[in-house]
C-alpha cells in the first residue's frame, strides 16, 4: 500500500469554505423528505464527510462492494472551527439536518457535539466491530462507553527537526525549541489544545488536568516567544513544507505527517518529547436527524474489521484505535509488517505514559483561550 | 324535628321543591368529586414526580458510584503496580472516577432529602470511601518512596472496597430501592376514594336524569346528559391515566431499573474477582487467586466463545449460566443484546490476560502485564458494562418521564370537569324548575 500524500486529518484548501456552505444547503434542501420519525428519508446513498487524505483509496469501493451501499466521501472537512461555523451550526443549530450521515470532528468537537445534542446514538446491533475499540477510548468522560462516536484515526503532536539544521544537534524536549540557538527557526501547529498543551508540559503543569490558569501560562510563553521571533509561525499540515524547504529546524508536528514524510526524507525524525507529547484522535459520529444512520453504522463497522482498519493504518499512518490492526499489518507482510513494528504507530508502555489528552476545559473558557491563541498565532 | 329535616320535608312537597332538591345533592357530590379528584391527582402527580426526581435518579447515582468506585480501584491499582515513575494514565484515570464518585455521593445526598435511614447508610459510605482514599494515597506514597510495606496499604485499601463500601452500597441501594417502592405504592393511594366518590355522583346523577324524564316525559335532558358524559369523561382519564402512568413505572422497573441492578451486580462481582486477583498478585495468597476465579466464574461459568456471543447476539440461548448470560437474557431489544455481546467478548478478553498473567514467573514481566493488558482488558470490560448501564439509566429514567408526562392536565381535569358537570347538571335541572309559574 502506498502512502497517501497527507494533510491527515487536520486542515485543507481554504477554498472549501464556499463548497461547504453549498453543501450545507444541499443538506438544508435533504430534510424536506421526512419519514413518520421526523427524520429526513434515507437517500439510499451513504453520505460521508471526512478530513481529506485521510483513507486508504480502496476503502470506498470495497465497502460499495461489501454492502451495496453507494458511497459519497466527501474530504471537505477543514476544520473543526469551520465546521462548526458552516455546518454544524446552521444545520445541527437550527434542528435541521447536516445532509451527511458521517462526520468526523476531533474529540473535543465530538464531545461539544454532544452536549448540543447533535449526535446521534450509534446503533449497535449494527457494529459487532464495536468490540474492537481500544480501551483507552472508551473511557471519554462526555462519553463513556463511546455509545455515541467511534474513533477514526489517532495522532500525536510531538516534535519534528531536520538535523541538518540544529547543527547535528538532536532535540529531545520542547524547552529546547525556544533555546536562543534555534531563534526564529521553529515552528508550532495551529492546534491550541496541542500547542499550549505541550507548552504546559515544560512548565511542569499536566494538559489533562488543565486550568485556565496553566494555559494562560503556556499562552504567556508562548505570546512571548512570537513577539521577540523565537517562533517563526504557526502552520496546519503546512510544516511538513516548511520542513522540507529548511523554512523549520524544528516545529511541533504531528506523527502521521511525519511517518509519511519519512518515506521520501529519511533524515527528517519525529521525538516524542521527554516532557511529554499530546495525543489527540478524530471520531465518527452520526449527526442528529441523519436519515442514514444503519448506513453510517455499516460504514463503522466496515472500518473497525481489523483488516479494513489495517489498509487504513498503511495509507495513513496514524495510529489506529482498532485492536487486531498491529496483527493485520503483520500478517500483510512487506512495508505493512515493517509498520507494524513502528514505535510511534504503536507506542510502547512507557511511550504512552508520556502521551496526554487535553482535559476538556468549559467551553466558555476555551473558547476564550482560543481567541487569544489565535491573536498570537495571526 | 331539626331546621334542616323540616326545610327538606317542606321542599320536598312540591315538585320545583323536589327539583331544588336534586339540585343540591347533585352539586354537594359534584363539588365532592372535583375535591376528592383534585386532591388524588395532585397526590399522583408529586408522587410521580417524586420518583422521578427523586428516587428514581438516587437510585441511577448509587448504582454508578459503585461503577466509579470500581474503576477508581482498577486504575489505582494499575497505578500501583506501574511503581516508578507513576502511570499518570492510570493515576487520571483514578482521579477522575474518585472525583466522579465524589460527585455522585453529593448527587445522592442532595435527593435523599431528610429521610434518616438512607442518611445513615450514605455517611458510612462516605467515611469509607474516605478512608479507602486515604489509604491508596499511603500506598502511592510509600510505593514511590520504596519504602516497604507499601502493598499492605493497598491491599487493606482492595479490601475495604470489596468489603466495608460494597456492603455500604448495597444498604444504600436496598434502602432507595424501599423509598422507591414506598413513593410507588404511595402514588396512587387517593386514586381509589376519588373513583368511589364520582361513582355515587355519578349514579345520582343518572338517577337524577331518571326521575327528571318520569316528570317531564322528556327523554333527554341535554345538559343533564352533557354533565354525565363529563363526568364519565373525566373517571375515565383518572382511570386510563393512573393505570397507564403506573403500567409506565413498572416497565421502567422491568426494562430499565432491574437490569441496571444485574448489570450493577455484575460490574461490583467483576470487580470482586480482580480486586481478588490483585491481592493474590501483590501478596502471592494462593487463596485469594482461587477466591478470584469462583468469583470470576459467577461473572460467566465458562469460556465466552464465539458460539456464545453469536447465541447471544441472536437471542438464544447461550447454554451458558452466569451472570452476563443473565443480562442476555433479560436484553428485549437486538441493541440490548448486541451491547451484552460486548461485555462478554471483552470479559473474555480480561480472563485471557488474567489466565497469562498466572503463568508469567518473572516479577517484572508480571507487572508490566497487570499495568498494561490486564488493566486495559478490565478497563475495556468496565466501560461496555458502564455502557449497558447508561442504556439502562436512560430507558428507566424515560420511562420515569413518560409516566409523569401522562398526568399532564390530571389535576387541572380532575377539578375542573366535575365542576362542569356541576353546572351542567343544575342548568339542566333548573330549565325544568322554570317550567313552573
Amino acid at each position: 500500500m502506498t502512502p497517501q500524500p497527507r494533510s491527515a486529518g487536520r486542515s485543507g484548501p481554504s477554498l472549501s469554505r464556499r463548497r461547504f456552505l453549498a453543501l450545507s444547503a444541499a443538506a438544508l434542501a435533504a430534510g424536506a423528505c421526512r419519514n413518520s420519525n421526523g427524520l429526513p428519508d434515507f437517500s439510499g446513498q451513504l453520505r460521508v464527510l471526512n478530513w481529506s487524505d485521510y483513507i486508504d483509496p480502496d476503502t470506498v469501493s470495497r465497502f460499495e462492494q461489501a454492502t451495496g451501499t453507494p458511497v459519497d466521501y466527501v474530504e471537505e472537512y477543514n476544520g473543526n472551527e469551520e465546521a462548526f461555523e458552516t455546518l454544524f451550526e446552521p444545520t445541527l443549530g437550527r434542528g435541521r439536518p447536516t445532509g451527511f450521515d458521517v462526520v468526523v470532528p476531533t474529540y473535543w468537537a465530538v464531545a461539544r457535539m454532544l452536549e448540543r445534542g447533535w449526535v446521534r446514538q450509534i446503533p449497535l446491533e449494527r457494529v459487532p466491530n464495536h468490540v474492537n475499540i481500544e480501551p483507552a477510548y472508551l473511557g471519554m468522560p462526555w462519553d463513556r462507553g463511546a455509545r455515541f462516536h467511534m474513533p477514526w484515526q489517532v495522532g500525536i503532536t510531538g516534535i519534528a527537526y531536520n538535523p541538518a539544521l540544529t547543527g547535528g544537534r538532536q532535540i529531545r524536549t520542547v524547552n529546547e525549541l525556544f533555546e536562543p540557538s534555534l531563534r526564529g527557526k521553529v515552528g508550532m501547529v495551529s492546534e491550541m489544545r496541542e500547542t499550549v498543551g505541550l507548552v504546559m508540559l515544560t512548565q511542569g503543569a499536566d494538559p489533562s488536568r488543565a486550568t485556565r490558569a496553566t494555559a494562560e501560562r503556556a499562552l504567556e510563553r508562548l505570546e512571548s516567544a512570537k513577539a521577540d521571533g523565537q517562533i517563526k509561525r504557526f502552520t496546519a499540515d503546512a510544516f511538513v513544507g516548511a520542513l522540507t524547504t529548511g523554512e523549520f529546524a524544528a516545529c511541533l508536528a504531528w506523527s502521521g505527517d511525519i511517518i509519511q514524510l519519512q518515506q521520501t526524507r529519511p533524515d527528517i525524525r519525529f521525538v516524542i518529547p521527554a516532557e511529554g507529547a499530546i495525543r489527540w484522535f478524530d471520531s465518527m459520529v452520526i449527526p442528529a436527524r441523519s436519515g442514514g444512520a444503519a448506513a453510517a453504522a455499516d460504514w463503522m463497522n466496515f472500518a473497525y474489521d481489523p483488516a479494513n482498519a489495517a489498509r487504513i493504518t498503511a495509507a495513513v499512518q496514524y495510529i489506529s484505535p482498532v485492536l487486531g490492526v498491529r496483527e493485520a499489518l503483520a500478517a500483510a507482510g512487506g512495508a505493512s509488517a515493517r509498520l507494524a513494528e513502528n514505535p510511534i504507530l504503536f507506542p510502547d508502555d512507557e511511550t504512552r505514559r508520556r502521551l496526554y489528552f487535553w482535559a476538556g476545559l468549559d467551553t466558555a473558557t476555551e473558547d476564550e483561550l482560543q481567541e487569544r491563541f489565535s491573536a498570537i498565532t495571526g | 324535628m331539626s331546621v334542616l329535616t323540616r326545610g327538606i320535608r317542606d321542599a320536598a312537597a312540591t315538585t320545583p321543591g323536589r327539583y331544588r332538591l336534586w339540585s343540591v345533592v347533585t352539586a354537594v357530590l359534584l363539588l365532592a368529586t372535583a375535591v376528592a379528584g383534585w386532591a388524588a391527582a395532585t397526590a399522583l402527580r408529586s408522587g410521580t414526580d417524586r420518583i422521578r426526581n427523586n428516587a428514581g435518579p438516587v437510585l441511577v447515582a448509587t448504582q454508578q458510584l459503585v461503577s466509579s468506585l470500581a474503576e477508581a480501584d482498577a486504575a489505582a491499582t494499575a497505578a500501583f503496580l506501574s511503581g516508578r515513575p507513576e502511570d499518570p494514565e492510570s493515576r487520571r484515570l483514578y482521579e477522575q472516577a474518585l472525583a466522579r464518585a465524589g460527585a455522585q455521593i453529593e448527587d445522592v445526598s442532595a435527593l435523599i432529602g431528610n429521610d434518616p435511614v438512607t442518611h445513615d447508610s450514605l455517611k458510612d459510605l462516605s467515611v469509607a470511601v474516605t478512608r479507602y482514599a486515604g489509604l491508596v494515597e499511603a500506598a502511592r506514597a510509600t510505593n514511590q518512596a520504596s519504602v516497604p510495606g507499601a502493598e499492605r496499604y493497598l491491599v487493606d485499601a482492595l479490601n475495604l472496597l470489596a468489603t466495608t463500601v460494597a456492603d455500604d452500597a448495597t444498604r444504600l441501594t436496598d434502602a432507595t430501592q424501599r423509598r422507591f417502592e414506598r413513593d410507588e405504592d404511595r402514588r396512587d393511594t387517593g386514586v381509589l376514594p376519588a373513583v368511589v366518590v364520582a361513582a355515587v355522583a355519578l349514579a345520582v346523577l343518572l338517577a337524577a336524569q331518571l326521575w327528571v324524564f318520569r316528570q317531564s316525559r322528556r327523554l333527554v335532558n341535554i345538559p343533564m346528559a352533557l354533565a354525565t358524559l363529563l363526568l364519565v369523561g373525566g373517571i375515565g382519564w383518572l382511570v386510563a391515566a393512573t393505570f397507564r402512568s403506573g403500567t409506565d413505572i413498572e416497565r421502567a422497573r422491568a426494562d430499565g431499573y432491574d437490569s441496571i441492578s444485574l448489570t450493577s451486580r455484575i460490574q461490583t462481582t467483576a470487580y470482586r474477582s480482580k480486586a481478588d486477583e490483585t491481592v493474590a498478585l501483590i501478596t502471592s495468597d494462593q487463596s485469594r487467586r482461587t477466591r478470584a476465579a469462583e468469583t470470576a466464574r459467577s461473572v460467566l461459568a465458562d469460556r465466552a466463545t464465539p458460539a456464545v456471543v453469536d447465541a447471544v447476539r441472536a437471542g438464544r440461548e447461550p447454554g451458558l449460566p452466569g451472570l452476563l448470560t443473565d443480562a442476555a437474557g433479560v436484553a428485549d431489544s437486538d441493541r440490548e443484546r448486541a451491547a451484552v455481546a460486548e461485555m462478554l467478548e471483552r470479559w473474555q478478553r480480561y480472563q485471557d490476560t488474567s489466565a497469562q498473567l498466572r503463568t508469567i514467573t518473572d516479577a517484572a514481566q508480571v507487572r508490566a502485564v497487570a499495568v498494561g493488558p490486564a488493566a486495559a482488558t478490565f478497563n475495556g470490560f468496565n466501560f461496555s458494562v458502564e455502557s449497558v448501564l447508561s442504556d439502562n439509566r436512560d430507558q428507566f429514567l424515560e420511562g420515569l418521564a413518560s409516566s409523569a408526562d401522562r398526568l399532564g392536565y390530571l389535576t387541572l381535569i380532575a377539578l375542573l370537569v366535575p365542576l362542569a358537570a356541576a353546572v351542567g347538571a343544575l342548568g339542566g335541572l333548573q330549565l325544568r324548575i322554570n317550567e313552573y309559574p
